[in-house]
């Protein structure tokens, strides 16, 4: 949507970064950035964090299993926790333009009682409005931005986002197209690839790393592109060459990915098809024996998800649980905060806490532990990443709709 | 740029034959969609002077109607009736719902506007288009919602009749529910043709588009035929709902937003207030969009579409067949 | 509805048009001033006045464009004031314009079957479902619009009535007006200005075509004119105003040679003379 409003949509964009980089460019003077960070606020019996995520607009469905899971965090943590947590809701509106993130981060900056925050969702959005973050001393930990850059400088650039005050609980582009790519080549040994992104930041990072990840193993793949509104592909399905093997979407809209995969079978096509993690939505998402999607190693048997999925018409929403391990991660580093300063705190202090924080892969539901890393590791990550295990897994959906981790 | 050239080369060599007609199928039946909206816009705008930015909704909300028939009788995998009458069905209930929603949207958010200034009703018109969008967003969740149009009739969840082919050219299929989509898309044109033209209610209309005024003191209850005219234009936007529903097979809430914009422009394109204009134009830039996706790759089809409408607008303001601004005297 | 019917005997009491005290002002502007006005069964009756003297205004009253700051209109005895324009078309009055308000983007038949709407049920099913009836009323209506036509004679002749309207000359332009109002089935025809922009035998004409209106059609007739020799040869009684207030009533030549009526005249313009 953004781009057919051109003109408007270019200026905002270019206006937004105008003012991400002025208010980034201004937190650099350590005396107004340390103000808001160093103020001491009393924790008391409940303590406030922000979830920045779009409870509105064209990714509303996106936003809504992050929302239910951070829901579900602070739910579960004020049953076994004597401090309690408070969500407070920023409705970043991602997909619209202007989105906005940057006034979220603004009026959480400005909430006296916030310690912490789970998200921005879009990478977009975290770079947008980081320096904001920043220049408020506020932490922000995300469950779904998984640019590399955010964490990790692109050769003579800087990184997105100022060391320490960004993290995320969601293994990033460069693993998971890593994940992906050595998948197709080495397991499926397929030739010829097709890629098709949505055109949203998350969907073209991963298309282009599955791209140069193929390239580096000699395979040469085919590249289109849809945008989030359109359902109608059949010219698209004309467009992929008839030789095709995979048809990797890396999309956000599962339904999206169901229609495409029906209008694929519709025309007579029979290449395989390949989701990623926003398309990792078993019941909706069901290219029945014709389809892989590489997701989180969510152990589906774990009682915590079976009881989320209750309350939540039997979905288990797995695109949130990273929100709800993120939760955690904060509630942690400001429930450690509070202890060491005696029931106060700063912003400051919840924010250095974070890259100590570790959980185990089964408080955090990922299938993975939790434990940032403070410097950089193989090619993609960097500070503010995970390191260990964490990585995405590779599923096969079976003929009767059920996921099969293969990989 | 000569990479640009030389890679869409490529692909129209590539695609061959086969290709170029499977395009010009696909983007005569998405543009039977859009004709089909087009007209509501330009219906809608040469009676009231208004862009009507809530009619792409009225076509989401035509699209859930259908959808809410196909669910009430028991969804595309299992329904109680069979599939002729159950199309049948969706159809008339999906029309007449979006018919009185429009008379509904004309009746308490335009015509109190009347006579205010004309941004008033622009200024409605957004906001209406909100309403429904994020009322459906609400009742939804933001998810789409599948028609299983695919499993439509069929066995065991394989593909149903609606997706056998009639006939085939140079191997490609032409399937029923591409026919079905053109054939009735071109029906409801030639019934509206014939409306408009020869019927009294077609004449109060375009009596009533020249001048307001001068027809109801002729005798012609103007309310009614601005009434009459939503209805219509809702009705024909409701039928492309359940159309898109049963060829593309799901629904969502921000799907009357881009379908919308491009109606629109095809309705500009074709000389807004034009219905021949609108009906040739929607064909015209669901051909754009078909044949960009196709050859130059989907990133460039909304810039191509809209990169026309400006070029047109330039070129030629009043559209395709748009009126040559016939003087009062 | 029936053909305008001939006058019951009540008419030589009860006048078909009848304004009492109507008033009208536009922003302070008294633009019609405490006015009475009758209109018999099958009269002609003319308004003269110089411009801006309300005449236009006082028709707008009538056909319901906006109402009367306070006065009756009543049409057959019942009240016109705060009707829509369309249903006082259908209780029986029908105008023509002194702007000519052709509906152009239609050919001259069709402007003068649009104009039967109000005698007609009208609904999007009847009008698609071709029922024998239906197309028989498609029919009558069609028929109804070429009697109406056939008045004009060798002007608007079978050949031009499916031309557009924009096609017609201005003086056939007038003609197509007058018999647009007629198709609405009026008791009572209120021309604006019918002979302005014509030429003398055109005029000459009109003229005629207004006493056969009445004597042939059976209309009762209120008519704005400024050309004194279309109002001579027409008028059973001229009303003449200026600045809204009625300054003169009677006979033409009574009217015309009313020092009152030729100052207001002499005031803006000498038109009064022949
Ligand atoms: N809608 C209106 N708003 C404000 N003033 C108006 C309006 N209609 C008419 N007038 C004023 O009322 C006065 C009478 O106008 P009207 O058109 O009735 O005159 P007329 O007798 O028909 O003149 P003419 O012979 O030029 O046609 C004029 O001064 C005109 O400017
Ligand atoms: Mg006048």
């Amino acid at each position: 949507m953004l781009k057919k409003v051109g003109a408007v949509a270019a200026f905002a964009a270019l206006a937004s970064v105008l003012v991400a980089t002025t208010a980034w460019g201004s937190a650099k003077a350590p005396a107004r950035a340390s103000a808001a960070a160093a103020k001491t606020i009393k924790c008391g019996k409940t303590v406030t964090i922000g979830i920045a995520y779009p409870a509105t607009g064209p990714a509303a469905s996106l936003g809504a299993p992050q929302f239910d899971w951070a829901s579900y965090a602070k739910k579960r943590w004020n049953k076994s926790h004597k401090l309690k947590i408070k969500l407070v809701v920023g409705d970043t509106k991602l997909g619209d333009s202007p989105g906005l993130a940057v006034p979220v981060a603004h009026s959480f900056g400005s909430n006296g009682k916030m310690l912490a925050v789970v998200g921005p969702a879009g990478s977009q959005e975290v770079q947008d409005s980081i320096g904001i973050y920043k220049k408020a001393g506020l932490v922000a930990v995300s469950g779904s931005a998984t640019r590399i850059f955010l964490t990790r400088a692109k050769t003579g650039n800087p990184r997105e986002t100022p060391k320490g005050y960004f993290f995320r609980t969601v293994p990033n582009d460069g693993q998971q197209g890593d994940a992906v790519a050595s998948w197709i080549h080495n397991k499926l040994k397929f030739k010829h690839v097709y890629i098709i992104d949505d055109e949203e930041a998350y969907s073209q990072g991963l298309a282009n790393q599955v791209a140069a990840d193929l390239a580096k193993f000699g395979v040469t793949a085919g590249r289109n592109h849809i945008s989030q509104q359109q359902q109608d592909f059949s010219s698209v399905v004309t467009a992929i060459p008839a030789n095709t093997q995979l048809v990797y979407i890396p999309w956000q809209l599962p339904g999206q990915a169901q229609t495409f995969y029906n209008q694929l079978h519709a025309a007579g096509r029979h290449a395989k098809i390949m989701g990623s993690d926003g398309t990792d939505a078993p019941g909706t998402f069901q290219p029945n024996g014709n389809g892989y999607v590489s997701g989180f190693p969510v152990d589906f048997t774990s009682s915590v998800l079976k009881s989320f999925m209750k309350a939540h018409n039997h979905q288990p929403e797995t695109f949130g649980i990273p929100s709800y391990t993120a939760t955690l991660v904060a509630a942690t580093a400001i429930s450690k905060a509070c202890k060491a300063g005696h029931g106060k705190t700063t912003r400051a202090a919840v924010r250095k806490r974070v890259p100590k924080v570790k959980l185990s892969a089964k408080a955090g539901l990922l299938g993975f532990g939790i434990q940032f890393l403070n410097k950089n590791k193989a090619t993609y990550q960097g500070p503010g990443d995970m390191g260990g295990t964490a990585n995405f897994a590779i599923y096969q959906i079976t003929s009767g709709g059920s996921y099969k981790r293969v990989g | 740029m000569h990479l640009l050239l030389f890679n869409i080369i490529d692909q129209i060599r590539s695609l061959g034959w086969g290709g170029a007609f499977e395009l010009l199928r696909n983007g005569i039946v998405l543009g039977s969609l859009y004709s089909l909206i087009a007209l509501g816009y330009t219906m809608i705008y040469g009676i009231l002077k208004l862009l009507n930015f809530a009619h792409g909704d009225v076509y989401m909300v035509g699209a859930f109607l259908g959808f809410g028939v196909l669910t009430a009788f028991g969804g595309a995998l299992n329904p109680g009736i069979g599939l002729v009458p159950l199309i049948i069905i969706m159809f008339a209930v999906a029309m007449l719902g979006s018919g009185v929603l429009g008379v509904g949207i004309e009746r308490f958010a335009y015509r109190p506007l009347r006579n205010a200034p004309r941004i008033a009703p622009l200024i409605a018109a957004l906001g209406v288009s909100f309403f429904l969008e994020n009322s459906a967003q609400l009742m939804t969740n933001g998810f789409q919602y599948n028609y299983d149009a695919f499993q439509l009739g069929g066995k065991n969840g394989n593909f149903g009749p609606l997706f056998d082919p009639v006939f085939t050219v140079a191997g490609n299929p032409v399937t029923v529910v591409q026919v079905l989509v053109v054939g009735s898309a071109v029906t409801l044109m030639a019934a509206l043709i014939f409306l408009v033209s020869r019927t009294r209610l077609g004449k109060a209309m375009r009596a009533t588009a020249f001048d307001q005024e001068a027809a109801s003191m002729m005798g012609i209850d103007t309310d009614r035929v601005i009434s009459s005219t939503f209805f219509i234009a809702s009705v024909l936007a409701g039928a492309a709902g359940v159309m898109y529903g049963l060829y593309i097979g799901t629904t969502f809430y921000f799907m009357g937003f881009l379908a919308g914009l491009k109606a629109f422009t095809a309705a500009v394109v074709g000389g807004i207030g034009s219905i021949v204009g609108a009906m040739v134009a929607g064909v015209l830039v669901g051909l754009i969009e078909s044949y960009a996706i196709g050859y130059v790759g989907g990133q460039w089809s909304d810039i191509v579409v809209f990169g026309i409408l400006i070029l047109f607008m330039i070129v030629r303001p009043t559209g395709l067949f748009g009126a040559q601004a016939i003087q009062k005297v | 509805m029936a053909e305008p019917q001939p006058s019951p005997e009540s008419t030589q009491t009860k006048p078909l048009l009848e304004l009492e005290g109507v008033w009208k002002s536009f922003g302070g502007l008294v633009v019609i001033d405490n006015l009475d006005l009758a209109v018999n069964e099958n009269e002609i009756v003319s308004v003269i006045g110089p411009n801006g003297a309300g005449k236009t205004t006082l028709f707008n009253l009538i056909t319901g464009i906006y109402p009367p700051d306070s006065g009756a209109i009543r049409l057959d005895g019942e009240s016109l004031v705060g009707l829509p324009p369309h249903k006082i078309a259908r209780r029986g009055a029908a105008r023509t314009f002194q702007t000519l308000r052709l509906f152009l983007n239609m050919t001259v038949i069709e402007n003068v079957m649009a104009s039967q709407y109000g005698q007609t049920k009208v609904g999007i099913a009847r009008a698609m479902l071709r029922t024998p009836g239906m197309r028989r009323e498609e029919r009558e209506i069609r028929a109804r619009a070429e009697e109406k036509l056939a008045f004009f004679g060798e002007r608007l002749m079978g050949y031009r009535w499916d031309q557009p309207a924009y096609s017609l000359s201005y003086a056939n332009r007038r003609r197509l007006e007058i018999a647009r109002a007629m198709a609405t089935e009026p008791r009572i025809l209120l021309l604006d200005e019918p002979a302005a922009g014509m030429n003398p035998s055109e005029t000459h004409e009109i003229t005629e075509l207004i006493g056969k209106l009445r004597d042939d059609g059976g209309y009762t007739i209120l008519v704005i004119e400024h050309d004194m020799h279309v109002v001579e040869g027409i008028s059973d009684r001229v009303v003449a105003l200026d600045h809204g207030v009625k300054i003169a009533e009677g006979t033409f030549e009574a009217v015309a040679t009313n020092p009152r009526v030729v100052e207001a005249y002499l005031g803006t313009s000498a038109a009064v003379t022949k």
